[in-house]
């Protein structure tokens, strides 16, 4: 009776995970095996034919200089966007909270608004903005004498022409979430540290950085985790890779080898190369930080 | 303190401007003729202003229909990521389901996969069943949320046990207690995620880009990209002018509910 009813209420739980269950399953965990299962094979996404290749995709991979680039940029790009989308986010919460009133929410308002927008449209705006003869940028920088570069379609600076776009579309998410973890730090906790003596700098290294030590983890593990991801739309539409795929990144590597080359089992090898990559880079990173927010304390 | 005030000020002021530039020069383009766009000099308003490039845009790509097909799309997988990621939650936090921390746990690694991953297969998987430019292949695959379902088990988690308690003293059913006591508890906290949910739909660039490939599929920011290298160089009047009509309305909404939206990112990032 109770086992029975017990079978039932298990029953319709299932149910209750069903819909959910059968998408992850379908749209996430049976294209990473797919996706494996691809890299083993020659296929050029329309041929009645597949060719079992064994190895050759990855072989051919890591004899590439565009895969390495691309995994170079790849690292770049995520330490820049990191470090930026971190400390700048950081940097501005203390500041509006230095002010009071209306002005704060204004700032807070207008710091954030280019999160809620789409980035490809914003990435057709920048496009006119780095246009080397009549974007705004370059206008103006030849009122200074100097003639601007072609800042896309120059291998030393379209990388970070697109690290600025991205920092400029992401940073106001970890912002809001700086703010809140800021105004979360109880105010007893700085009153008690000016009592003893503490100046400004020093409440800010002793208590504030500190007590926001898990704010920080968590504001690091998202945008790192997500920047493969962010970096994709600012590169398909303002260098496609290029020039020279200086500009190239793993993400967009797999779209291009897949969508542009129609090398599927290619583009396969390089996603799963990814995938592991990016795992190993989060199990240590997350392993770290764990480390340092607990004996930070 | 007051000069130090003043720096504090003029700083944010300074960055303010700096992130506002391009949606304000976007505007400034989308007004201005030809000749003032290609001008060569700096000027931050034009001198004759002009809505022919808004006429322009809206006759060289299919706006409205660019703008209704995000709209759709978005709605659509709003709810269904709402309801799934209620659903789900529900089952790995209030019921005792056999694996429910199996589940669990594998909904919420899809985060660590990054779409570029699965893009293929998910791309062969919707070619296969003949649905690359169809609303249902835009949606489907957009389902899934493990972000959705790891904020809400959190929520649900740190509802009081005797709330469900009650209800199921009262004899009501697990399907009851959900949508009569659990979901009111927690409305906020949905409420949240689903504003999250629909903006990051609407701004979806990769997966409607690889399954709409007809012009009258696409969502609007990959319809928009048709303006960039027309025969004969990038439109970018009317470039400008079809983005200042799918950006200002998102900024007006967002304006008017800012406090709204920015407490949902804060809800929805704390996961607390």
């Amino acid at each position: 009776m109770i086992a029975s009813r017990r079978r039932r209420a298990a029953a319709a739980g299932y149910l209750y995970l069903a819909p959910a269950a059968a998408l992850t399953l379908v749209f996430v965990y049976w294209p990473l095996v797919a996706s494996t299962a691809l890299s083993f094979y020659d296929w050029n996404l329309v041929s009645p034919t597949w060719t079992a290749v064994g190895w050759e995709n990855y072989r051919e991979l890591v004899h590439t200089r565009a895969f390495w680039l691309a995994l170079v940029n790849t690292g770049r790009a995520a330490a820049a966007l990191t470090v930026l989308t971190v400390l700048v986010p950081l940097l501005l919460a203390v500041a509006v909270l230095r002010v009071k009133g209306w002005w704060r929410n204004v700032y807070r308002v207008v710091l954030f608004s280019p999160t809620v927008i789409s980035m490809a449209i914003a990435c057709a705006v920048w496009l006119w903005m780095f246009h080397p003869l009549h974007g705004v940028i370059n206008t103006l920088l030849r009122y200074g004498g100097v003639e601007g570069p072609r800042w896309l379609s120059s291998g030393s600076s379209a990388i970070w022409a697109i690290i600025l776009v991205t920092v400029w579309k992401t940073f106001g998410f970890n912002f809001v979430i700086y703010i809140a973890g800021l105004l979360a730090i109880p105010a007893e906790m700085y009153e008690a540290a000016r009592v003893d003596g503490a100046s400004e700098r020093q409440v800010f290294r002793h208590i504030t950085l500190p007590l926001l030590a898990p704010t920080t983890l968590f504001v690091f593990l998202t945008t790192f985790i997500l920047s493969p991801q962010n970096l994709f739309v600012p590169t398909q539409i303002l260098t496609q890779g290029g020039p020279n795929e200086a500009s190239n990144n793993l993400g967009y590597l797999v779209y291009q080898l897949g969508f542009e080359y129609f090398r599927v089992g290619y583009a396969s090898a390089a996603a799963t190369l990814i995938f592991l990559v990016l795992l190993a880079l989060s199990a240590a990173q997350f392993y770290f930080a764990e480390r340092r927010v607990h004996y930070g304390r | 303190m007051a000069g130090k005030a003043r720096w504090v000020h003029a700083l944010l002021l300074v960055t303010c401007a700096a992130v506002v530039f391009p949606m304000f020069w976007m505007l400034s383009t989308a007004l201005k003729p030809p000749p003032e766009i290609f001008a060569g000099t700096f000027r931050l308003w034009p001198v004759h202003p002009t809505l022919q490039n808004f006429a322009t845009a809206m006759t060289q790509v299919p706006l409205l229909r660019l703008f209704w097909n995000s709209l759709f799309v978005a709605v659509v997988v709003t709810a269904a990521q709402a309801l799934t990621s209620v659903l789900a939650a529900y089952a790995c936090a209030i019921l005792r389901v056999p694996g429910q921390r199996v589940w669990f746990g594998l909904f919420v690694a899809t985060m660590m996969v990054p779409f570029q991953v699965t893009m293929i297969p998910n791309y062969l998987l919707v070619a296969r069943f003949n649905l690359l430019n169809s609303y249902m292949g835009l949606v489907v695959p957009q389902v899934i949320t493990g972000y959705g379902i790891f904020l809400l088990h959190q929520t649900y988690r740190n509802l009081p046990a005797s709330l469900v308690e009650a209800g199921i003293l009262d004899g009501a059913s697990s399907w009851q207690i959900l949508w009569r006591i659990v979901v009111p508890a927690t409305s906020t906290a949905l409420a949240a995620l689903a504003v999250l949910f629909f903006i990051n739909t609407c701004n979806q660039y990769l997966w409607p880009l690889l399954v709409a490939s007809d012009r009258y599929m696409k969502t609007l920011p990959v319809g928009m990209q048709e303006f960039v290298n027309l025969e004969g160089g990038t439109n970018w009047g009317p470039l400008m002018a079809a983005a200042t009509m799918a950006i200002v309305p998102a900024l007006l909404a967002y304006v008017v509910a800012q406090r709204y939206v920015l407490e949902s990112f804060v809800t929805a990032g704390l996961k607390e």
